[in-house]
């Protein structure tokens, strides 16, 4: 008798756990960013295109952002040390893997470019899986285009020691401005 | 080999010695390219900061030029913009960190900073300008128009000495492997020798072992022609001494008829001599057929007790002459021995006569057989004569080695082949004679018999039991 009990417990359980596990990624991503709303159009001067292998546009096959729409997401915060500034900084800005999401990318690589034309092509799991940012405030305050501003992608180099590579300040790129996904 | 040892020594040193030096120049490697890689970075990292800056000003250049000719629609915006990026390379030069050797090579950190400056002057008059106001945008032209070929320079002269980075590493690289390669051919040419001082030094030794092989071939065949020759000669000397005792004996026993006194003392010395000599004679024949192996024990079981009785039987004589005791204690039930009569009998009598002679008149010699510890078995014989020291134990077993005593001991010669020979018959039984004793002390003689030919038999009982009497009443069967 207790065996059919025994046999029957490990089923309900993971379909109740399956269940549970939809649920809440489900509330996760309707918490963060619902990828099916559509971007709104923006009233300021754009501080970033997204364009490429994106399915939510706003624009001519772009998704573009003024600063308001990008503070509008819910943001993340990476406290790090950089080779461009002093000390420990604060940097808060939209996280890479939601902005991927707002415009549903499904690319694998992302190239990354700047105000002067500097370019980096990243994977597109690679900001993802280490967390980066793409930050508008800097110890809380608006960056400038002389303060490497707008907009400024992030990586976590101190909470990580496989970032603190030559390849990471290269990736870090600084006054951004586009995103092309392929 | 002297010699040998300490080049060795230098071969192993030298070969030890460069695998160091090989070790550390190939460590020497590895922390050389992490430094070229660090190197290379930075050089990078400095090209791209002065091209970028020089870049910007250029389009900067550009851009104000468009706007103020009204080309392309070029706004205002997007002259600040250019302007602002213009600015927003500075600080990459001046303030941050790894831009220190940067600001240090020749006069970029003057260069840039008076690029600030005048940056911070020409502020307002950017943001200020409209289109076709040539005359401020002359202005702001001729102030940053300079910049452009200095900068230029200075892009350049660092491009130019960032190639020095690979040169260095290429330069260190070429002087590491060259210290590699002749690491690499030093060592080989240690091993080499190393092998070749080995296979020479083997060489030797086979040499040496073949002379020592040889060398003691050639003793052993001395020692057999030495064995051989006294074997011969020994039975060539009997043959003559037999007629010079058996005539020297009738001379004095004057079987011829009379002989004048004086000549009867002296047939009587010729005998007694060549008995010595034919004693002489026998006791090197039995040693050198000994020597030369060629005794063949006739082994067959006897008991103890009658093997010391003969014995005792054959030195009356000399007991009668010496006037001592010779005591036997000879326990019952002892077990019995698989020897050579014979020999064993010429061993107990040479001891038996040894000790006779050497005691002083009126003194014991005691003859005892007993069982030993380790299941063998010893006859020992002791007396109470002078004794010997160490020295004269060893003089005493050497052939034709024997001991002076006082000159108060009265003995007849012996031919100082005795000892060696009983010890010889031993050895022949797989046993031993032992020799203790101390001046003064007497001297004691121990035939010590193996237990392999000790041999336990079922005897009768008999007797008186007392088991210490020289005379047995029981036993042999």
């Amino acid at each position: 008798m207790p065996r059919k009990k025994n046999k029957r417990t490990p089923f309900f359980g993971g379909m109740i756990a399956f269940i549970v596990m939809i649920a809440q990624g489900f509330a996760v991503t309707g918490h963060c960013a619902d990828p099916f709303a559509a971007i709104p159009v923006p009233k300021e001067p754009v501080v970033l295109s997204v364009s490429g292998m994106i399915a939510n546009h706003n624009a001519d096959g772009r998704a573009e952002f003024d600063l308001a729409t990008l503070m509008s997401y819910p943001s993340s915060h990476i406290s790090t040390t950089t080779a461009w500034t002093e000390g420990i900084n604060t940097f808060e800005g939209i996280a890479a893997e939601t902005l991927l999401n707002i415009v549903q990318a499904n690319g694998t690589i992302a190239e990354f470019s700047a105000l002067n034309d500097y370019t980096v092509s990243i994977n597109l799991d690679d900001p993802i899986k280490h967390g980066a940012i793409i930050a508008y405030l800097h110890n809380g305050q608006r960056m400038s285009v002389r303060d490497k501003g707008p907009l400024w992608l992030i990586y976590p180099l101190d909470s990580n020691p496989e970032l603190q590579s030559p390849i990471y300040r290269d990736r870090m790129i600084w006054q951004l401005r586009s995103i092309n996904v392929k | 080999m002297n010699f040998g040892r300490k080049l060795y020594a230098i071969f192993t040193l030298a070969i030890i010695l460069f695998a160091g030096i090989a070790t550390f120049t190939v460590s020497g490697v590895s922390s050389l390219k992490e430094r070229h890689t660090i190197a290379i970075n930075h050089a990078q990292s400095d090209i791209w900061v002065m091209s970028q800056v020089t870049l910007e000003l250029e389009r900067t250049l550009h851009t104000l030029f468009m706007y103020t000719q009204g080309i392309d629609g070029v706004t205002h915006d997007q002259v600040m913009l250019r302007y602002d990026i213009l600015w927003s390379r500075i600080p990459g030069i001046l303030e941050a960190e790894e831009s220190a050797r940067l600001r240090n090579f020749d006069d970029i950190e003057k260069t840039v900073t008076e690029l600030k400056k005048t940056l911070t002057a020409l502020d307002d008059a950017v943001k200020t300008l409209e289109p076709d106001d040539y005359k401020k945008l002359s202005f702001i032209h001729d102030q940053l128009m300079p910049y452009s070929s200095r900068l230029n320079r200075l892009a350049s002269l660092v491009v130019s000495s960032t190639n020095e980075v690979g040169q260095e590493y290429l330069q260190g690289l070429e002087k590491r492997t060259s210290v590699l390669e002749l690491s690499v051919i030093m060592i080989l040419i240690g091993s080499i020798l190393l092998v070749g001082l080995l296979v020479v030094e083997s060489l030797k030794v086979r040499n040496l072992l073949t002379q020592a092989k040889n060398a003691e071939q050639r003793a052993e065949e001395a020692n057999q022609a030495k064995s051989a020759f006294l074997a011969n000669m020994s039975h060539e000397l009997r043959t003559p001494l037999t007629g010079i005792i058996g005539f020297s004996g009738m001379m004095e026993q004057e079987t011829m008829g009379p002989l004048p006194p004086k000549y009867k003392e002296y047939a009587e010395d010729i005998e007694k001599s060549g008995k010595h000599l034919l004693d002489l004679i026998n006791d090197i024949l039995d040693l050198s057929k000994a020597e030369a192996n060629k005794i063949e024990l006739d082994a067959a079981i006897h008991d103890v007790e009658s093997v010391v009785r003969q014995s005792n039987r054959l030195v009356s004589g000399l007991v009668e002459t010496y006037q001592v005791h010779v005591i036997s204690v000879i326990p019952e039930g002892l077990p019995e021995l698989r020897i050579d009569r014979r020999r064993i009998v010429q061993c107990v009598v040479n001891l038996l006569s040894n000790a006779i002679k050497f005691s002083p008149a009126g003194s014991e010699v005691r003859i005892m057989a007993a069982t030993t510890s380790n299941g063998g078995l010893s006859i020992s014989i002791q007396d109470q004569g002078k004794g010997m020291s160490g020295a004269d134990l060893k003089i005493a077993m050497q052939p034709f080695g024997q001991v002076r005593h006082g000159p108060d001991i009265q003995h007849e010669p012996g031919t100082g082949l005795g000892l060696p020979l009983v010890k010889l018959m031993m050895e022949l039984h797989g046993g031993d004679l032992e020799l203790t004793s101390k001046p003064g002390k007497g001297t004691k003689a121990r035939l010590l018999f193996p237990p392999n030919i000790v041999i336990h038999r079922y005897r009768q009982e008999g007797g008186d039991g007392s088991g210490r009497a020289f005379i047995f009443t029981g036993g042999k069967r």
